[in-house]
């Protein structure tokens, strides 16, 4: 597998969507390869920060309160 | 009127189902509208409309995508217009950015003794603050922001987000990528912006 087939399909390798023969031979790349095994560290550490920053606020208390009255038969 | 039984019972399986998500889907529709008010009303509509139709929820099924399938659904038809969407003219520019390798080139300018690759550049993402990527997440155009969203926050696989978004997992894929491009093209105009790179 050469560098850019290997960056070709690095989004779908992490997110876990290759099937196992490709995924295999996208890693045994990364095993080999330092730069596309830093390139892929940088988008799993992005993948990361951008679900970190995305799930820390927490619901009003009132919105739970006016959600459960409306449901109240 | 004294509620029935089987009201009681289903207001229950409700609230044990849906409720635990309340904090789940208030990020996302937060993430979704860009702001607070619009995100309370967001999630409080689809959380009526999923009581209203809970009688299609098929038990046993993801109880997540099913309600944030509702919040995309309300969202998309309800939302969508009220905040401009910032405009994206240079697509081409952006289909191939790799922030990693802007940051390699900027240090080795910037470090001429030497060379060092995108190992120090993952270091530098921590420079990066929750603010920088919530603001520039904002500024992506809502159809690339929501794949990324269902992907990178929610955890969804291409074929759960394509039944989400009702468009081909083809479709997803390319929004997906075209969506992280942007958003590491517009972190990157804040880290020059601002110079929060290290070496400036």
């Amino acid at each position: 597998m050469t560098c850019q087939e290997a960056v070709d399909q690095l989004y779908e390798y992490l997110d876990a969507q290759l099937d196992n023969a490709n995924a295999e031979q996208v890693q045994k790349h990364l095993d080999l390869c330092k730069l596309c095994c830093d390139h892929f560290e940088f988008e799993k550490q992005m993948k990361g920060l951008v679900h970190n920053s995305c799930v820390n606020q927490k619901a009003p208390s009132f919105l739970k309160d006016k959600i459960l009255n409306s449901l109240k038969p | 009127m004294e509620p029935n039984r089987n009201d009681q019972a289903k207001n229950k399986e409700f609230e044990e189902l849906f409720l635990p998500l309340l904090d789940n889907l208030y990020n996302i529709a937060l993430r979704m509208t860009r702001n607070p008010k619009d995100a309370e009303d967001l999630v409080q509509e689809a959380f009526l409309k999923a009581f209203r139709f809970f009688h299609r929820f098929e038990r046993g099924t993801n109880a997540r995508a099913w309600i944030l399938t509702i919040l995309t659904n309300t969202f998309r038809t309800r939302y969508r217009k009220k905040k401009a969407e910032p405009d994206m003219v240079d697509f081409q520019a952006i289909e191939n950015f790799c922030l990693a390798d802007e940051l390699v080139k900027e240090i080795s300018a910037s470090d001429k003794s030497q060379a060092r690759g995108a190992e120090a550049v993952t270091e530098m993402l921590k420079d990066y603050v929750s603010d920088d990527i919530l603001k520039a997440l904002e500024s992506v155009p809502e159809q690339f922001r929501l794949a990324v969203l269902l992907s990178d926050v929610e955890g969804f696989s291409y074929q759960e987000i394509s039944e989400i978004l009702g468009i081909s997992v083809g479709t997803v894929k390319s929004r997906i990528f075209r969506g992280r491009k942007i958003l590491q093209k517009l972190l990157w105009e804040f880290a020059k912006e601002r110079g929060i790179l290290k070496g400036n």
